[in-house]
C-alpha cells in the first residue's frame, strides 16, 4: 500500500507537498507563538477538488489534518496539536465573481481580507469585518474564526457577511452551506459553520456581502486622564442611543508603543487612555451624532476631542489602531493578547480590576480593545525565557478570565478558543452543555480526524 | 376526535407537573394543527416544568409541539403527530435588561410588543416586524426566525440572537452563547435553534442585543401604475446612499388596505434614523419621484408606525387561504414577483404581493378561487412550476400557509440540498426518538 | 568565533524577539504573496533564522539557504512591522554566515565577478565594455529573441538592451541642460555615480547632475568613488562591502559637499546604512555614521532644497512605481511621487500595488529567472491597467527589468528615471 505522503504527492505534485521536517520548522505555530507543534506535513491545494481528494487520503488513513491560512490567528487554532498533515490554502486566493446587483462577491478562502475590500473599492463598496490583522488573514480564516475587528460594533461579526460556503467535509464529500446569496432552507448550518474553528470542514469557496460604503465618515479622538473616564464615556454613548461603527480605547502604555513604531499616529503620550470612534451613515446624520459624542466625551472629562481632518489623517489612527498589538512586542520580548467579552456596563468596574490583578503578578500591561462591544484585549508584556514569569503571566490570565465569566461575560469575542483557552471552558459551559457541542461536531467529524485537541478540552460522548 | 385510552394518564401526569389549572384535556378545537388535534394543551410556569413535560413526554414517545401565541403553527409541513402542545405563554418574563448594556435576556414566551414597550423609554428596542407581530412571541419569532419588511435595513432575528436556552428532548437544558454582545466561545449552538422550527429542542430563553430605537422615522410611498418605474426607483435607492429601513413593494391589492384611496402599484420606502437625515431622504425621494413621475405620499413618525402595522396585520385583514413565500436573489426580485404573479392569479382571488426587492423576498397570499377548491389541479400545477423554476434558480419556494389538502402533496419547504444528511444526523443527535414537531421541518425532519 | 548572525542578534537582540509572530508581513512579502508558502514570507524566514541562532538547524540547513536565497530582500515586510524588526540587516547577517559556511547556493562566478570586478571603477569598466558595443548591435536583438543562446545568456542580453533609450557613453561631457543662465553655485554637492550606473546609466547620471545644476549646485563626482558595496552584502559577502564602504567614505570625506547625492535606490540604501554596516569597526564606525548622514536620495534632496522644474509642459500620462529600496529600505516614499506631481504637464495616475517589488531586485532577476518573471507579469498587468505612456521609476536595475518587461508585453510606454524626465522640462 501507498504511503498516504506519496498519494498526497500523486494527487498534488511532488512541489506541493513539504515533509522535511527542516521546512516544517515555520509551521509548528501560528501568530500566537507560545503554542509549538510540528506537523508531520504542509500542502499546497490549488482547488476544492485537490482538498477533497487530499481530504479522502487522509481519512482512509486516519490521518488527523488541517486547514491554514495566513497564520495570523490568535489561539493556537493552526498548529498541529497532534502532528498531521497542514492544508496551507495561501494559494487559493482568486476572487471568483464579483456580483454589485446582489452585494456579493465569491471567493476562495486564500483571499487576504484587505484585498477584497481594495478590489471593490472602487465601485463603491467595502466587506465589512475588519480585524486588526486584515491586511495579511484570509477570509478562510476569518470564516473559521468568526473574525470580528472594530467595526462590528456596527455592522457585525464575519458571521453576519457570511452568505454561503462550499465546504470539504472531514470525509472528502463537498457540500453547499446556506443560500450564497438567498435564503437557504433547513437548519442553519452556515451559521455553525462560522466559528467552528476548523473543526467542522474545510471551506473552499466563500459567498460574502459587500457592504456600500457610506456617505460619510468621522473619526475622533477623544484623550483621558483615566481609564475610568474614558470607560464611563463608552457607557454613556452607547446609553445615548448612538451606534458608532466603531468605538476603541488605547491605554497609555499601548499609546506609547504605536507612538514609537511606524504607525505612529500623533496620539497624545501623556493621556490616561484614548477613544477612537468612529461614526457613519448619511451625512446628515454624521453630523448630528459626532456634535453629540462630542458632548458627551467632553461630559465625561475628556481633555480633548479632535476629528481627523481627512482620510490620511483617519487611515493614521487606523494604522496606529490595528498595529498596536504588533507595536506592543517593542516593549518585551515576548506577549500574551487575551480577548474577553464583558457586558459593556462593567467596563469601568472591570478594567481597573483587570490592572490589579497585573499589578499584583508584576506584570506589565497593555489594554487595546473594542469598548464599544466590551471586547478587551489585555495584552501582557513578559519574557518567555522567564520560566517563573511564565507562570505568573498563566495565573493573571486565568483570575483575567475568572473576573469576565464573574460579571457575565465570556471567554472569547474574537480569537477563538483554539488551544489557548480549552482549560477555560467549564468556566462558562456546563458538561452538558460542552457534551452536545461534542456531539454536534461528531456529526461534522465522526473520526475526529479535523482540527482535533481544538475547542473542547476532551472527546466526550456518551449516550442521551 | 376519540380519545385514546391513555389520555387519562396523559392528563394525570401533566397535572401533577403544572397543575389542573395549566392543562387543557382534551385540547378544544382551536388548537389544532391542520388537521390534528392535541391529546392536550399544556401551560408551563416554569424551565423546570417545561423540562418535566419533555421528560414524561419522551419516556412515553409522546410528540410535543412547542407553541408561542400559536399564529404561526401551520407554518410547515403538517405535523406527523401531535401529542402535546407545550405552550409558553405563562414563561413570559423579561428576566434581564440593562440599557447601558444594550442587551436583554427573556423567557420564550414574553411577546415582542411587551418587550419593545419596555425597552422604548430607554430609546431602544428589538427592530423585528413579523406578520402579526402584535401577538408574536420572541420565542416563537425565534423559533421561526420570522422577519418583516425590517428585515432590508435590519437583518434577521438571527442576528440579534446571542444565547438561548433550550429544553431538549429528554428534559436536560442547553445553555447556547451568553449575554455579551460578542463571543466566539465554542460553537455557535443558537445558531441551531434559531429557525429550526421546534424541533430540535423547545426555546425557553432568549437573549438579545438590541438596537437603539431611531429618533425620527418618516415613510414615503411612491405609487404607480406599472412596475417598470416603480423597479427604477428601487434599484436607484439600491445603488445611492440612502439608507432605507424597509423597502417593499405591494400590489394594488395590499396597498388598497394601506391607502384605501391609492389602489395602485406602491413602492414603500421606511426611514428609521436621525431627524436631520430623515429630512433629507424623504428630500431626495421626493425628487425621484418627480424625476420618474411617481406619485408619493409620504408618513411621519406616528403615521408612518401604524401604516406599517397595516402591513404586519395584512394577513388578517385580506383573506388568505394560501401565503407563498419565494426567497431569491435580490436582483431577481421582481422577476420572481411576476412569474409569482402570473402563475397564481389564475387561482387566486383578492392577490396580495409583497416583496422586498433589498433581500429578494416575495410574498403572495389570497383567497383560492372556489373552483380550486375542488381538485386544486391548477394551484398545484402553479406551485410546482414556480419550484421548479426558482430551484434551478438559487431561490426557494416555501409554503408559509396553505389548505391542507395542498400541504399534503406539496412539500412546505422544498429542496435542501446537499447539506440534508448533516440535518438529519443533527435531528437524530438532539431528538433521537423524533418526538419534536416531528414532520413540520425540511425533509420531513 | 560568532557568527554574523549572531553578533547581528546580539546587537538586534530585542529586535529578533521583537518579532512577536503576528503575520501582518506576510502579504507585504512578494515571494509569500506569489509563493503562499511560510517558509517563504519574512516571518517564516526570521524563525528559520532565529532556529539557526538558536542551534534548532545547522547553518548547512538546505531548507534555511534555500529560503533565504529566494528573498528578494525587498524589505517591504520593515514597513509594515509593528515591532520594528530590522530584518534587512538580520537578512545581510544570515547571508553572510551562509556564505561563510559555503552553503549559499549561487554562481561562483558571481562571486567571482563581485569580488574582483565590481571592487575596482577600471576593471568594472573594461568589463562593461562589450556591453556598451553590444547593445548597439542590431543582431544582439535577434540573439536575444533567437534560440541558440542559453536562456540565461538571452536574458542577460534583454536586460541589456533594456538600458539605453538615450545613447550616451561614460565621460560623455555632452550637457543635456545648458547651463543655467544665472550660473550661481549656491551649494556644493557630491554626485554619487554608482557603478552599474556609471557604465549603462550615464545618460540619467548626466541628467541627474545637470539638473543639480539647474538647482544652482556645484556638482562634484568624486575620481576616487567606488562601487556602493550593496550587491556585496546582499549576497552576503560582507566583508567586501565593507571594503568598498571604506573606500567611498575616504573618497568622499575629502569633499565639503553638504550633501551626496545618489539617484539609484539600491545605491542609496546602502550608503545610508554605512553606519550600521561599520559600526564595529572602531576606526570608521563615527565616520561612516557621518558620511550615511549626508546621503539623500536625488528627489528628496530637490524637494528639500526647493525643486525648480523647468517651463516646458511635457503633456504625458505617467505612473510611478516605487523602487523598494527608496520605498521601503530608505522609507523615501513621498519625495519621488511629490517632485513628479509638480512637473509641468503631466497627469500622475496610480498604479496598484506601485510599492510591491518587480522583481529585478538587484541581480536576484538573473539568479531566479522564473519567481522574478512571475512578479513582473503582476507589475505588468498592473501598468496596463494605466494607461500610461510613460513609468518613472528611480532604480538602475528596476529601469532595465521593466524596460525589458514592458518591450516583451508589447506596451507602448516608455520606462524612465523621474530625474530624467524633470531633465526634460528644461529643454
Amino acid at each position: 500500500m501507498m504511503s498516504w505522503i506519496a498519494e498526497l504527492k500523486a494527487i498534488l505534485g511532488d512541489e506541493d507537498v513539504i515533509a522535511d521536517p527542516e521546512r516544517l520548522l515555520a509551521y509548528e505555530c501560528d501568530g500566537l507563538s507560545l503554542h509549538k507543534h510540528l506537523p508531520s506535513a504542509v500542502i499546497f491545494p490549488e482547488s476544492a477538488e485537490e482538498v477533497a481528494r487530499a481530504v479522502k487520503v487522509l481519512a482512509r488513513h486516519r490521518v488527523p489534518f488541517l486547514a491554514r491560512g495566513a497564520g495570523t490567528g490568535l489561539s493556537g487554532g493552526a498548529v498541529a496539536v497532534q502532528g498531521g498533515v497542514i492544508f496551507e490554502l495561501a494559494r487559493m486566493n482568486r476572487i471568483l465573481a464579483i456580483d454589485y446587483e446582489n452585494q456579493l462577491a465569491v471567493v476562495e478562502p486564500g483571499v487576504i481580507n484587505l484585498a477584497l475590500t481594495r478590489a471593490v473599492a472602487e465601485a463603491g463598496y467595502f466587506y465589512a469585518p475588519d480585524p486588526s490583522s486584515q491586511m495579511a488573514c484570509t477570509l478562510g480564516g476569518n470564516v473559521a474564526e468568526n473574525a470580528g475587528g472594530p467595526h462590528c460594533l456596527k455592522y457585525g461579526m464575519t458571521g453576519h457577511h457570511v452568505l454561503g460556503l462550499e465546504v470539504v467535509l472531514p470525509d472528502g464529500t463537498i457540500v453547499m452551506l446556506g443560500g450564497h446569496g438567498a435564503d437557504a432552507v433547513g437548519y442553519d448550518l452556515l451559521g455553525l459553520f462560522i466559528g467552528s474553528e476548523g473543526t467542522f470542514g474545510i471551506a473552499t469557496k466563500i459567498t460574502v456581502r459587500l457592504m456600500r460604503q457610506p456617505q460619510a465618515v468621522k473619526t475622533l479622538l477623544a484623550d483621558f486622564l483615566s481609564v475610568e473616564d474614558a470607560s464611563r464615556a463608552v457607557s454613556a454613548i452607547i446609553a445615548a442611543g448612538i451606534l458608532p461603527s466603531a468605538l476603541e480605547m488605547m491605554d497609555r502604555a499601548t499609546i506609547e508603543a504605536v507612538e514609537a513604531s511606524v504607525y505612529a499616529a500623533g496620539l497624545p503620550t501623556d493621556a490616561a487612555a484614548v477613544l477612537i470612534i468612529e461614526v457613519d451613515g448619511l451625512e446628515a446624520s454624521v453630523v448630528y451624532e459626532v456634535e453629540r459624542v462630542v458632548e458627551i466625551c467632553r461630559a465625561h472629562g475628556a481633555r480633548q476631542v479632535v476629528v481627523a481632518r481627512d482620510e490620511a489623517e483617519r487611515a493614521r489612527l487606523w494604522a496606529g489602531r490595528k498595529g498596536a498589538f504588533g507595536a506592543l512586542g517593542r516593549i518585551s520580548p515576548d506577549l500574551m493578547v487575551q480577548d474577553a467579552v464583558i457586558p459593556r456596563s462593567k467596563l469601568p468596574e472591570v478594567l481597573p480590576e483587570i490592572y490589579r490583578i497585573a499589578a499584583r503578578y508584576g506584570l506589565r500591561m497593555a489594554n487595546v480593545f473594542h469598548a464599544g462591544d466590551g471586547n478587551l484585549h489585555p495584552n501582557i508584556c513578559f519574557d518567555g525565557r522567564d520560566p517563573e514569569e511564565v507562570e505568573r503571566v498563566k495565573a493573571a490570565c486565568r483570575e483575567i478570565m475568572e473576573l469576565c465569566v464573574r460579571v457575565g461575560g465570556a471567554l472569547t469575542g474574537e480569537h477563538g478558543i483554539g488551544l489557548d483557552k480549552i482549560a477555560y471552558m467549564p468556566l462558562v459551559f456546563t458538561e452538558d452543555d460542552l457534551e452536545a457541542m461534542a456531539r454536534v461536531r461528531a456529526v461534522f467529524d465522526p473520526e475526529g480526524l479535523c482540527n482535533p485537541g481544538k475547542v473542547l478540552p476532551v472527546r466526550r460522548c456518551r449516550a442521551f | 376526535m376519540v380519545a385514546s385510552p391513555e389520555v387519562s394518564t396523559v392528563e394525570r401526569e401533566l397535572i401533577s407537573i403544572v397543575g389542573a389549572a395549566n392543562v387543557l384535556c382534551p385540547a378544544p378545537d382551536e388548537y389544532a394543527i391542520d388537521d390534528r388535534r392535541p391529546l392536550a394543551v399544556v401551560f408551563p410556569g416554569t424551565i423546570e416544568e417545561v423540562a418535566a413535560v419533555l421528560h414524561f413526554a419522551q419516556a412515553r414517545e409522546l410528540a410535543v409541539v412547542p407553541m408561542g401565541s400559536g399564529h404561526r403553527l401551520s407554518f410547515g409541513n403538517p405535523p406527523e403527530r401531535v401529542d402535546i402542545l407545550l405552550s409558553t405563554r405563562r414563561l413570559n418574563r423579561m428576566l434581564e435588561y440593562e440599557p447601558a448594556d444594550l442587551t436583554a435576556s427573556v423567557e420564550a414566551g414574553c411577546r415582542l410588543e411587551a418587550f419593545n414597550r419596555e425597552a422604548l423609554p430607554h430609546r431602544q428596542w428589538l427592530p423585528f416586524d413579523p406578520p402579526d407581530a402584535d401577538r408574536a412571541t420572541l420565542g416563537g419569532i425565534v423559533a421561526t426566525d420570522d422577519f418583516g419588511p425590517l428585515r432590508h435595513g435590519y437583518g434577521r432575528p438571527r442576528d440579534y440572537v446571542i444565547g438561548v436556552e433550550v429544553v431538549r428532548a429528554d428534559g436536560t437544558r442547553l445553555r447556547a452563547g451568553g449575554r455579551v454582545v460578542k463571543n466566539v466561545t465554542g460553537y455557535d449552538l443558537n445558531k441551531l435553534f434559531v429557525g429550526s422550527f421546534g424541533t430540535l429542542g423547545v426555546l425557553v430563553r432568549v437573549n438579545f442585543k438590541l438596537r437603539p430605537y431611531p429618533e425620527a422615522e418618516a415613510t414615503a410611498v411612491l405609487l404607480g401604475p406599472e412596475w417598470e418605474r416603480l423597479e427604477t426607483a428601487s434599484q436607484h435607492i439600491l445603488r445611492s446612499e440612502l439608507l432605507p429601513a424597509a423597502l417593499l413593494f405591494s400590489n394594488a391589492e395590499a396597498t388598497s388596505t394601506l391607502l384605501p384611496d391609492r389602489p395602485q402599484k406602491a413602492l414603500l420606502v421606511r426611514f428609521l434614523e436621525t431627524p436631520p437625515a430623515v429630512a433629507y431622504q424623504v428630500d431626495r425621494l421626493r425628487a425621484l419621484a418627480r424625476s420618474l413621475s411617481l406619485d408619493l405620499v409620504d408618513f411621519t413618525n406616528d403615521a408612518s408606525r401604524s401604516l406599517w402595522e397595516t402591513v404586519g396585520r395584512l394577513r388578517r385583514r385580506l383573506p388568505t387561504d394560501l401565503l407563498l413565500r419565494l426567497s431569491v436573489l435580490p436582483a431577481h426580485t421582481m422577476a420572481a414577483l411576476r412569474a409569482g404573479e402570473r402563475a397564481l392569479s389564475p387561482c387566486l382571488t383578492s392577490m396580495y404581493v409583497l416583496a422586498q426587492p433589498g433581500t429578494g423576498i416575495v410574498h403572495i397570499g389570497g383567497r383560492l378561487r372556489a373552483e380550486e377548491a375542488n381538485g386544486l389541479a391548477r394551484v398545484m400545477e402553479a406551485l410546482a412550476h414556480l419550484r421548479t423554476a426558482w430551484e434551478s434558480r438559487r431561490g426557494h419556494v416555501i409554503l408559509e400557509q396553505a389548505p391542507l389538502a395542498i400541504k399534503r402533496n406539496f412539500d412546505a419547504w422544498g429542496d435542501v440540498g446537499s447539506s440534508l444528511p448533516l440535518m438529519r444526523a443533527l435531528k437524530q443527535i438532539f431528538d433521537p426518538k423524533r418526538i419534536l414537531s416531528p414532520g413540520r421541518f425540511v425533509a420531513g425532519l | 568565533m560568532r557568527t554574523a548572525l549572531g553578533r547581528a542578534l546580539d546587537r538586534e537582540a530585542e529586535k529578533l524577539l521583537a518579532c512577536i509572530h503576528c503575520g501582518l508581513c506576510v502579504s507585504a512579502c512578494p515571494t509569500y504573496l506569489q509563493l503562499g508558502d511560510e517558509n517563504d514570507s519574512p516571518r517564516g524566514r526570521l524563525y528559520l533564522m532565529r532556529a539557526a541562532a538558536e542551534g534548532r538547524l545547522p547553518m548547512t540547513s538546505r531548507a534555511l539557504a534555500h529560503h533565504i536565497d529566494l528573498c528578494l530582500g525587498c524589505r517591504a515586510c520593515e514597513t509594515v512591522c509593528p515591532s520594528g524588526v530590522r530584518y534587512g540587516r538580520l537578512l545581510e547577517a544570515v547571508r553572510a554566515d551562509l556564505s561563510r559556511a559555503g552553503a549559499t547556493p549561487g554562481l561562483w562566478s558571481v562571486r567571482f565577478l563581485l569580488n574582483h570586478i565590481f571592487t575596482s571603477p577600471t576593471r568594472l569598466h573594461w568589463f562593461f565594455a562589450p556591453a556598451r558595443w553590444l547593445r548597439r548591435r542590431a543582431f544582439v536583438r535577434r540573439w536575444a529573441k533567437g534560440k541558440f543562446l542559453p536562456a540565461r545568456a538571452r536574458l542577460a542580453l534583454e536586460l541589456l538592451l533594456a538600458t539605453t533609450p538615450e545613447e550616451m557613453s561614460p565621460g560623455d561631457e555632452r550637457r543635456i541642460i545648458p547651463l543655467a543662465a544665472s550660473g550661481r553655485r549656491a551649494r556644493r554637492v557630491a554626485f554619487f555615480a554608482g557603478c552599474v550606473a556609471r557604465e549603462l546609466f550615464a545618460h540619467t547620471n548626466r541628467a541627474t547632475m545637470d539638473v543639480l545644476a539647474a538647482h544652482d549646485c556645484e556638482v562634484e563626482d568624486p575620481p576616487d568613488q567606488v562601487c556602493c558595496g550593496a550587491l556585496h552584502a546582499h549576497a552576503g559577502e560582507i566583508e567586501t562591502a565593507r571594503a568598498l564602504a571604506r573606500r567611498n567614505i575616504r573618497a568622499f570625506e575629502r569633499s565639503a559637499a553638504e550633501a551626496i547625492v545618489v539617484n539609484v535606490a539600491g545605491c542609496g540604501a546602502m550608503l545610508k546604512e554605512y553606519g550600521e554596516l561599520l559600526a564595529d569597526d572602531a576606526e570608521y564606525a563615527e565616520r561612516a555614521r557621518a558620511f550615511a548622514a549626508r546621503v539623500r536620495d536625488v528627489s528628496e534632496y530637490l524637494l528639500e532644497i526647493g525643486l525648480r522644474p523647468g517651463p516646458r509642459p511635457l503633456n504625458l500620462t505617467v505612473t510611478y512605481d516605487a523602487p523598494c529600496h527608496l520605498y521601503h529600505a530608505q522609507r523615501v516614499r513621498t519625495a519621488p511621487l511629490e517632485m513628479i506631481r509638480r512637473l509641468p504637464g503631466l497627469t500622475v495616475v496610480p498604479l496598484t500595488e506601485a510599492e510591491m517589488c518587480c522583481g529585478s531586485a538587484g541581480i536576484y532577476n538573473l539568479r531566479h529567472p522564473g519567481l522574478a518573471d512571475q512578479l513582473l507579469e503582476r507589475k505588468i498587468a498592473h501598468l496596463r491597467r494605466t494607461g500610461a505612456d510613460v513609468l518613472l521609476t528611480g532604480n538602475a536595475g528596476c529601469l532595465m527589468h521593466l524596460r525589458r518587461g514592458v518591450q516583451r508585453a508589447g506596451l507602448s510606454m516608455r520606462v524612465l528615471h523621474p530625474i530624467e524626465l524633470l531633465a526634460l522640462t528644461y529643454a
